[in-house]
């Protein structure tokens, strides 16, 4: 008798488990991992765009600060000399909300350094 | 009854084990993101100086983007226009002029780039406004 019950008390036990378990495979399989250099920022929106591997990428807020590896940067320059150089793309992260001139214009300083491969990250709404 | 002690040790850590996976699963929750990226290239667009574009040059269309309307060739339209404008002229033309006001974001400057991407072979020139 005694044992009959122990079976009864520990069954749903072991269902919730199941279902837990479920749930965290579910996330570590779908998610992605967040970027934590991206907090605040508004991304710009794109339809019907190809995705593409992620990267580390040069964070502007929409007051016009710069942000890459969790740093806040003065300038173009010091981006350009904190990055990986074995890098051949730059990637770009300009909030949605950033004025088109500031964005147009550190792309210029970055083209004015020598960078020529340079992508404006997006973020690819469900159509 | 040292026989029995040792099973009972045995049975005992599936609450622990529950705690861990719960952990687990609160971790993955808080940490993960569901949005999928994209890149826009601006490596294709040329960069040029307000002067150098030659305004009577009539192979160029202009283009100055407001932050709700577009005006191409003087003329006040909107995005569709726009597409339908190129559509008839994208042969003839050499290239396209893109001029940005102050109050435009980037979400309305890659909106119109990459509505502009969309014809081959169309070169687009930024001009600069400082």
């Amino acid at each position: 008798m005694k044992k009959a019950r122990r079976k009864a008390d520990r069954d749903p036990v072991i269902s919730l488990i199941n279902i837990v378990f479920l749930i965290l495979i579910f996330f570590m399989v779908t998610g992605t991992l967040t970027n934590s250099d991206r907090d605040g920022v508004s991304f710009i929106q794109t339809t019907d765009l190809e995705c593409c591997q992620d990267g580390s990428a040069l964070v502007i807020t929409n007051d016009g600060t710069l942000r890459y590896a969790g740093l806040v940067l003065p300038s173009v320059d010091a981006f350009l000399t904190a990055r990986d150089g074995l890098e051949t793309t730059t990637r770009v992260l300009p909030d949605s909300e950033l004025p088109a001139i500031e964005l147009l214009s550190i792309i210029k300083e970055l083209r004015a350094a020598g960078v020529q491969d340079i992508l404006v990250v997006t973020e690819n709404a469900p159509s | 009854m040292a026989l029995q002690r040792v099973r009972r040790r045995r049975r005992a850590s599936i609450t622990s084990l529950i705690d861990v996976i719960f952990l687990l699963l609160l971790f993955f929750m808080l940490s993960s993101t569901f949005s999928r990226f994209s890149e826009v290239s601006v490596s294709g667009l040329n960069q040029v100086s307000k002067g150098s574009g030659g305004a009577s040059d009539t192979a160029i269309l202009s283009v100055e983007v407001r932050s709700d309307s577009l005006v191409v060739d003087g003329d006040v339209v909107d995005d569709r226009a726009l597409r339908s404008t190129l559509e008839r002229r994208v042969s003839e033309l050499g290239g396209v002029n893109v001029r940005v006001d102050d109050l435009v974001n980037t979400q309305r400057l890659i909106d119109i780039l990459l509505l502009l991407n969309g014809f081959e072979g169309l070169k687009i020139n930024l001009v600069d406004v400082v």
